[in-house]
């Protein structure tokens, strides 16, 4: 191969990888950060005996690995076009094996699709790194001149194939299929090696055989299409089998762009980058831009209008605000935590909790987010559960918490200061709530019980006053008004939703109702509303749920 | 893979380790989990345990052979087979363990402790369910087998492959010729019930009654069942230590006839005034044992619910429950509430769970065992038994010398199986937990030890046996009898 036709290959190849990148950091980055927060890699025997127990432990623990460097933003898509490259470079000096024309070329064929495939949420590093170490491994056993050596590693690793890497074995079990074409026998041994080896090793995994072929990928989540897999060893195989000698580069290079560019576009979806980098940059504490990018819910997503809600509580402004955009129903309030509800919004759940300091159902919708996750574990609900504990003083389970905490990478630091914290007697006033029991998700009686014991609490006061007003219940709001805010707050100009409401319900003069919103009230009732329609007024008159 | 990796690491660093100088500490060493002055089965697995911060130990166990272990790292797993071969050595003796630790360079040694070998078995099988404590929602779930023997285990149940159901109450009667069941909830599913290998899948819900069968056991010879019918819910507590709260609205007694196939109950165990529930046989399956409350409204006066504890006679020639029921114990009246009675093999003794109020004491911190002497009406409050946290889903072994619970001791969050000894004179021994392979096992894993259960022939079916079952088996609808109130 020529001195050009290397650089152009190489620069061709470059490019790929230069518009991947761009696209990952900049169309899918929240993608990419939040599966950190849905894993939890632990530095201990234990972590790593729960990871050696199941399929793909080598692909998945690699993956588990880099993964928690996700928690960076850059480093997200670094990482995984990091595993492509290798994909890519291992195919490349495969096909160039197979005396291929153009190896790096074609080689951005299969890349390309497994590129596409990563930009999906939920879809692991781990399918990128087996993918890798299936090539690898194939380009290992063609390098074996040795015939029957050859065949013989080439049957083991078949054999080991799932167990180490998951899912992408069939790629590597295609490519050594593959290279064998010429030898019958060789090809009859080892499709019978594959088949055998799968159906027991999915007997001993205990997994349908749908879930066993396509792990580390779990269905059931939020991957559509869990088997689209399997056109990554198909891609593979095609420059070997047909040669490939005669098709331009460009038109392959082409299609290879062509097949990223189409499957990132499938798989987009531009209302779950925005929720989950709500999601995520609150996680991060970072409320500023929470407020800021809340506040153009273009999208008219429930968690934008949650995290609106969340972010005006936290400047003391949820009621002047309420009104003043997208708001469905009760639900911009609290997001409901059951197991029909997706653990994305059940993490996102956790944040409004928290800020009214409604622990217990904070603490319960950490456990049931992750309990509904993919993996069952997560970092995010881990320290979510952690801080609970310590609030409650619950020192043992704070200590379990944090002791996990504590082996990992980059949450060591949090939990070392959580631990100092929760010896600190002084550091938190424990909040006595008098004790009731209610329902999961009865919000309202939650905010009522954290209430009678701490009335000072204004944001969880606000969550229940709107919370009575978005669900068009006056008679609770009237009395939840009697009960915690007159008692605290009479001598206070009510904030003008308060107002419209008391108005609604001829509420007396006790309860500072201005005479601008008497007058406006008459306004809107002589049909002048759409002078009104960031009015309470109009909300009850109009507001309904969405079919 | 991970016993190779095991096995190389162990033999690696085991091998620079020697104790000649050291400093002692007249102090027990600080291990994980606690196995210090426990009494032990002839036939319990090793007790692998870890102690942070050592870098390399040595164990020395003095019986009538001394014995040495060593390790080089922080924890100390035991071989299988020098363990079985010391066990049995040591089979009825008193033992003295010393540690000696390497921390920080220095090496110590602790004041030894004491392992009390009994040749009385403890079951070689243990049943649980792994569950995150999620409350009331449930999404990955497994019912394991452990052996006690050694660390295999192997799924008998597991949901991934029956489409993430609901699996609950695997529960065998530990008679010769075995006799278990476990629920399987959601659409397709049933009562699986398994008797001399035969496998049937029933429908236990009748216009008749309030639902399916839920809390519940066999009797020896397999034929009755005597099961819970309940509605059953749940709420958050907003107190701080208390975290779940799971009540009933109703619940009674029902009697199910597996031969028959039939479901009865009797007038004075049902109906809305009071509610029935965690019912029991006696050792001789003449008498059932249950705990009864006065009905009140739930959840507002879940704190007032107090159970009591009853029984019922029952002729198992006539299969037929008795019109009256006896007072056993009076929780009521010391403020307690009684749930999960479970008798003796010998019918001498009662173990049952006490809380402050209501029906399910898992989530209550204050839940204790305590063992009711049935002759002469004397509590033994388990002191040294019972942990900190809640103690409950207690069963007996085929033996009676052996008792099996899931404790929060640990961390308060999640259960584990813990096996304590019953002395001759009925006294119990300070408990200890299921060891583990791995000793910090415990310390990562989310899943918590649901209803742990001991027999003694391991069962003659798997997960994929289960799923077979499920997804196939027609279910057997049983039909209701109404009670004979001659």
């Amino acid at each position: 191969m020529s001195r050009n036709v290397l650089s152009r290959n190489s620069l061709l190849a470059a490019l790929f990888f230069c518009a991947a990148f761009l696209y990952l950091f900049l169309e899918v980055r929240y993608h990419l950060i939040f599966k950190e927060q849905m894993i939890m890699f632990l530095f201990d025997s234990c972590y790593v005996d729960s990871i050696l127990s199941k399929p793909a432990f080598a692909a998945q623990l690699a993956g588990d690995f880099f993964t928690q460097f996700f928690l960076f933003s850059t480093l997200a898509p670094a990482l995984t076009l990091i595993a492509l490259f290798f994909l890519w470079l291992g195919l490349r000096y495969l096909f160039l094996k197979h005396h291929i024309a153009n190896p790096a070329i074609w080689a951005l064929f299969p890349t390309a699709a497994e590129f596409a495939l990563q930009t999906q949420f939920e879809y692991p590093l781990a399918m990128a790194l087996g993918a890798a170490m299936s090539v690898w491994a194939a380009l290992l056993c063609s390098n074996i001149s040795n015939n029957r050596l050859r065949a013989l590693v080439s049957l083991l690793l078949t054999i080991a194939a799932y167990p180490l890497v998951g899912a992408y074995a069939l790629l590597f079990i295609f490519l050594v299929i593959a290279s064998e074409r010429h030898s019958l026998l060789n090809i009859a041994i080892l499709c019978l090696a594959a088949a055998v080896s799968i159906w027991c090793e999915h007997l001993y995994y205990q997994m349908t055989l749908p879930d066993f072929i396509s792990y580390p990928v779990i269905p059931g989540y939020n991957i559509r299409y869990t088997h689209i897999f399997l056109c990554v060893p198909a891609l593979a195989i095609v420059p070997i089998i047909f040669g490939g000698r005669k098709l331009n580069p460009y038109i392959v290079f082409t299609f290879s762009l062509i097949l990223a560019a189409s499957g990132a576009i499938f798989f987009h979806d531009s209302q779950r980058e925005y929720d989950l980098k709500l999601s995520s940059l609150a996680y991060h504490g970072k409320w500023n831009n929470v407020a800021e990018l809340a506040a153009s819910n273009d999208f008219e997503s429930q968690t934008g209008a949650y995290y609106r809600n969340l972010t005006n509580a936290r400047n003391g402004v949820l009621v002047q605000e309420l009104l003043n955009g997208y708001q469905p129903l009760i639900y911009g309030l609290f997001m409901p935590v059951n197991g029909n509800e997706s653990y994305i919004k059940i993490f996102a759940s956790v944040d409004a909790m928290l800020q009214c300091r409604d622990y217990a159902q904070a603490q319960h919708a950490a456990i049931v987010g992750m309990n509904f996750s993919p993996r069952q574990t997560s970092t995010r609900m881990t320290r979510v559960l952690a801080e609970v504990a310590i609030i409650n003083r619950d020192t043992l389970a704070a200590k379990r918490y944090c002791s996990m905490l504590k082996k990992t990478l980059f949450y060591k630091n949090w939990a070392v200061d959580a631990e100092s914290v929760m010896y600190d007697d002084t550091g938190f006033e424990r909040n006595m709530v008098a004790d009731t029991v209610f329902k999961v998700n009865d919000f309202q009686n939650s905010l009522r019980s954290i209430l009678s014991s701490d009335p000072s609490n204004r944001t969880a006061l606000d969550y229940l006053l709107c919370f009575d007003l978005l669900q068009k219940n006056l008679v609770e709001f009237m009395n939840d008004y009697d009960r915690f805010y007159m008692p605290y707050y009479r001598n206070f100009i009510p904030p003008v939703i308060y107002q419209q409401a008391l108005e609604m319900m001829e509420a007396g003069m006790e309860y500072n109702i201005s005479q601008e919103v008497e007058d406006a009230n008459q306004d809107f009732l002589s049909g002048n509303e759409s002078k009104y329609r960031n009015s309470y007024w109009f909300y009850f008159k109009y507001a309904q749920a969405a079919e | 893979m991970k016993n190779i990796i095991t096995l190389i690491s162990t033999l690696l660093l085991s091998a620079c380790v020697s104790f000649n100088n050291y400093d002692t500490r007249k102090c027990k060493p600080e291990i994980f989990p606690d196995y210090t002055d426990i009494d032990i089965p002839v036939n319990i697995a090793p007790l692998n345990f870890m102690m942070n911060g050592a870098s390399c130990l040595m164990v020395e166990i003095e019986g009538r052979e001394k014995w040495v272990f060593k390790s080089g790292g922080c924890q100390m797993r035991f071989p299988l087979r020098k363990w079985k071969k010391m066990l049995e050595t040591e089979n009825n003796e008193t033992l003295n363990v010393t540690v000696y630790a390497e921390i920080s360079g220095v090496k110590y040694r602790f004041s030894p402790f004491k392992w009390t070998v009994h040749a009385e078995k403890i079951d070689s099988y243990i049943s649980y369910r792994l569950i995150e404590p999620a409350y009331e929602v449930w999404n990955v779930l497994s019912i394991e087998e452990r052996c006690t023997e050694n660390f295999n285990s192997r799924n008998i149940a597991n949901n991934a492959i029956t489409g993430h159901s609901c699996m609950n109450c695997h529960t065998s009667n530990r008679a010769q010729v075995p006799a278990t069941f476990l629920h399987a909830r959601s659409e397709g599913g049933g009562t699986l019930y398994c008797r001399n290998g035969n496998w049937r899948k029933l429908d236990t819900s009748t216009d008749s009654t309030s639902g399916p069968a839920v809390y519940g056991e066999i009797s020896k010879d397999g034929r009755f069942g005597i099961f819970t019918t309940a509605d059953i819910r749940n709420g958050l507590h907003s107190a701080a230590m208390e975290r779940f709260e799971v009540f009933d609205n109703s619940s009674d007694l029902i009697l199910l006839d597996f031969e028959k196939g039939t479901v009865t109950d009797s007038p004075v165990v049902k109906g809305p005034a009071f509610q029935e529930t965690f019912p029991c046989w006696s050792a001789n399956d003449s008498l059932i044992y249950f705990c009864r409350a006065e009905s009140l409204p739930q959840p507002q006066r879940t704190k007032e619910m107090h159970y009591n504890l009853f029984s019922i006679a029952f002729d198992s020639r006539t299969g037929r429950l008795a019109d009256s029921i006896s007072l056993v114990f009076d929780a009521a009246a010391i403020g307690k509430s009684v749930s999960l009675p479970k008798c003796s093999p010998d019918g001498k003794k009662i173990l049952f769970c006490v809380s402050d109020y209501g029906t399910f004491p898992i989530w209550h911190i204050e839940t204790d065992m305590w063992m009711l002497d049935i002759e002469s009406g004397e509590i033994d409050k388990l002191e040294q038994t019972n942990g900190q946290f809640s103690d409950s889903y207690h069963c007996w072994s085929t033996n009676g010398r052996w008792m099996c619970w899931a404790s929060k001791r640990i961390d308060r969050v999640y259960g584990r199986p813990f096996f304590a000894f019953v002395r001759e004179d009925g006294s119990v021994a300070k408990g200890f937990v299921l060891p583990q392979e791995n000793p910090g096992f415990y310390n990562f894993t989310f899943k918590s030890y649901n209803i742990p259960e001991l027999y003694d022939v391991a069962e003659p079916y798997d997960a994929w046996d289960v799923s077979a079952f499920y997804s196939d088996m027609k279910t057997e609808r049983m039909e209701y009898v109404k009670h004979d109130t001659k």
